[in-house]
């Protein structure tokens, strides 16, 4: 007991979370963070079997203890992975270890560490800095220049205002890890006396912030001025240790360049001191977690004061910060970027989930659709089998002779509409000729003369004489035509008005069918031609994107006009048929 | 000319048994019925059969495996697979039948096929 009572005493100083347990597998204590972190409360924990913070579905859970035990060596297990069960139902991942204390009594104690946000973290932090090493190439992106920019402007306005480091001229040099260059970047100074003049004169008026200076910078210089000439062109491979700007970024130290210094006639000083017509400068390197990262040289050239200590501690310290504030851009630009290219993956996740749901939608209506043809096929096919039958042993002036005509003909139809959302093609010579849309339109209204009477439509029909035929199939037209007056019976509901024009247009048959019913909201408008989507309690959605698919098989075209209380017009047209083909309509 | 052929309906349907059976016989031809696939072998082992007509989904056993029983017994016998499935057309396992004809209330192109195929 004493043994219990100093671990229990002591535990919770140097251990998060732990469970003392006996042999039994009951717990006797446990760390205060279990009530606190996981949500147990005492009542729940003490004297139960210790397996309660187990998920039920692991199958270890059961005999968990003797598995560990049987598995340890010498009476314990380090660090094995596992899972427990927050109060609150959330499982997270733990890294546990158990202990066998033997005293007078047997004691287990197992403890163990919440490892799921430091393996969600190692994962992020792998994913992150991949993404950055494949796009740290930020000046090669176009994009990304303008914010680039605004650093390098700062940087190169602040070493050279009055109100700063007071020196005339700064030169940026920048590495170029891929081309292995370091290269010219911007300037910043006057080009010569004069402009130096103006631009000071100009300074000595201007706003006093930086970001106004910068402003005002902008509206002075543009790029290509004489200094930016300077470097514009200069571009030197790193592996040329002999150039002293390569020699500054290598060995990561400053290097004054001036009467005194030791390799005054060094080619590449000799060089370094034309291209900037100076006597003296300074190269300060731009260091960023131990990497070069290019290079600031710096002159009075106009004003040809001495470059001091002081002046180079000044610019050193400047260097430093000003590099971790352009990296850091680059990085949060390529950041930003990432988080984009991650927000567009997101995207067509979600857009080729809902094509998929779209097609699992099209896989189980097709399923159904077959069933359901081939259920009402069936019996057609004896209706129509009788009523041919019947139909042909009439004499012409039997009084039901014209009835029979019709079961047989509308059976046909059927059949045909049957087979066209199935896409079956069976060969239909006799109907691959021209078509009588006059006869179409009134062949669906004729069908439909019930249902308009029964709303009480009026209809008006205009149809031109002597209409052209079009080319598409009579049972096409027909499926068009009844699918969009339905809709319109529909929509008028009751007492309303249904016109349905057909005229002759250049060499187009144009047909237009109208309602006054209530219109089509503006918000569904594009989606009415969309498979499923239908506003009817009872509607399959398939309608219209049936006609749509017709019309454009035969190449036709369609157009919805709709507006809210306005009603809504479908204006649908077909190329005429060419006299091509002789044919004895 | 047809009265000696013999045509075999196998269809679930008493109607469309019926009907074909109506217009087989005005045609010409001597004609058997059988409401299911098995009362179908049986006729074919009673009778001299010159043509089957056989209907996909009936009960018991359907006209797939029928087709398979019939053409491993009599490889010369045609058999026309008369449906409402339209499907079934592109399953191989319907091609040893000599033709797939879909129901429908027309029966010509059902009348053509057997005409074809009666030798």
């Amino acid at each position: 007991m004493v043994y219990q009572e100093l671990i229990v005493n002591n535990l919770d100083r140097i251990l998060d979370f732990w469970l003392l347990i006996d042999d039994k597998g009951k717990v006797i204590h446990c760390s205060q963070l279990i009530y606190r972190q996981l949500g147990y409360s005492e009542e729940e924990v003490i004297n139960q079997p210790f397996q309660i913070f187990f998920p039920e579905d692991d199958p270890a859970s059961s005999d968990f203890l003797y598995q560990l035990l049987f598995d340890s060596y010498a009476g314990s297990v380090v660090n094995q992975k596992s899972r427990i069960k927050q109060k609150n139902g959330v499982i997270i991942d733990i890294e546990l270890s158990l202990y066998q204390l033997d005293n007078d009594e047997m004691y287990f104690l197992i403890v163990f560490n919440n490892i799921t946000e430091v393996v969600e973290i190692r994962k992020k932090i792998k994913l992150k800095s991949e993404k950055l090493n494949g796009e740290f190439d930020l000046f090669d992106d176009r994009n990304n220049y303008e914010s680039v920019q605004d650093f390098i402007d700062t940087i190169l306005v602040s070493i050279t205002a009055g109100q700063g480091l007071r020196f005339n001229r700064a030169f940026l040099f920048l590495v170029e890890e891929e081309e292995q260059i370091l290269k010219g970047i911007q300037a910043i100074g006057p080009g010569s006396g004069d402009e130096a003049g103006v631009i000071y004169g100009e300074f000595g008026s201007a706003p006093k912030t930086l970001n106004e200076m910068i402003k005002h910078y902008r509206h002075m210089i543009g790029t290509d001025s004489a200094v930016n000439s300077i470097l514009k062109d200069v571009q030197i491979k790193l592996s040329d240790y002999q150039n002293i700007l390569i020699n500054a970024l290598n060995g990561q130290k400053y290097i004054l360049i001036n009467e005194d210094y030791p390799l005054i006639d060094d080619p590449s000083v000799v060089w370094l001191r034309e291209l900037f017509q100076v006597h003296e400068c300074a190269i300060i390197p731009l260091l960023w977690h131990g990497r070069s990262t290019g290079v600031i040289v710096v002159d009075n050239q106009v004003t040809q004061s001495r470059i001091t200590m002081h002046d180079i501690k000044g610019i050193t310290s400047y260097a430093e910060r000003a590099t971790n504030a352009l990296e850091s851009s680059k990085l949060l630009i390529s950041l930003e970027k990432n988080i984009n290219l991650v927000k567009q993956a997101n995207l067509k996740i979600r857009e080729s989930q809902e094509i998929l749901v779209q097609k699992e939608k099209l896989a189980v209506m097709g399923e159904m659709v077959a069933h359901m043809a081939h259920e009402v096929r069936g019996p057609l096919a004896t209706i129509g089998g009788y009523a041919s039958r019947v139909f042909k042993q009439m004499d012409e002036s039997d009084g039901h002779h014209n009835s029979m005509s019709r079961i047989v003909e509308t059976v046909r139809t059927l059949e045909l509409v049957i087979n066209d959302i199935l896409d079956v093609s069976l060969p239909e010579p006799e109907n691959s000729r021209g078509c009588d849309c006059a006869k179409a339109i009134n062949k669906v209204l004729s069908l439909l003369e019930e249902e308009i009477h029964v709303r009480k439509v009026s209809v008006s029909m205009n149809i031109q004489g002597s209409l052209p035929e079009i080319k598409i199939q009579e049972h096409h037209l027909f499926e068009i035509i009844s699918n969009i007056v339905r809709n319109a019976l529909e929509s008028i509901d009751i007492d309303g008005l249904l016109l349905v024009l057909a005229s002759h247009i250049e060499d187009q048959v144009v047909i237009t069918i109208q309602d006054t019913g209530p219109g089509i909201p503006p918000e569904i408008k594009n989606k009415i031609f969309s498979p499923f989507f239908t506003t009817k309690e009872d509607g399959t959605g398939l309608g219209l994107v049936v006609v749509k698919k017709l019309v454009e098989e035969n190449n036709g075209a369609i157009v919805v006009r709709t507006a809210p209380d306005k009603g809504t017009t479908f204006i649908i047209s077909f190329p005429i048929e060419h006299k091509g083909v002789t044919h004895d309509g | 000319m047809t009265d000696d052929k013999r045509i075999l309906v196998i269809d679930d349907d008493v109607h469309m048994r019926e009907l074909l059976e109506l217009e087989f016989t005005d045609l010409g031809y001597q004609v058997t019925t059988a409401d299911n696939a098995f009362l179908g072998l049986q006729s074919l082992k009673d009778e001299m059969v010159d043509l089957v007509i056989l209907d996909i989904k009936m009960p018991g056993m359907n006209g797939i495996e029928a087709l398979e029983k019939i053409v491993s017994t009599k490889r010369e016998l045609p058999v026309i697979i008369h449906s409402a499935y339209s499907h079934f057309r592109e399953n191989y396992l319907t091609w040893s039948a000599v033709a797939y004809v879909i129901k429908s209330g027309n029966l010509d192109e059902l009348i053509q096929t057997v005409k074809n195929h009666m030798k």
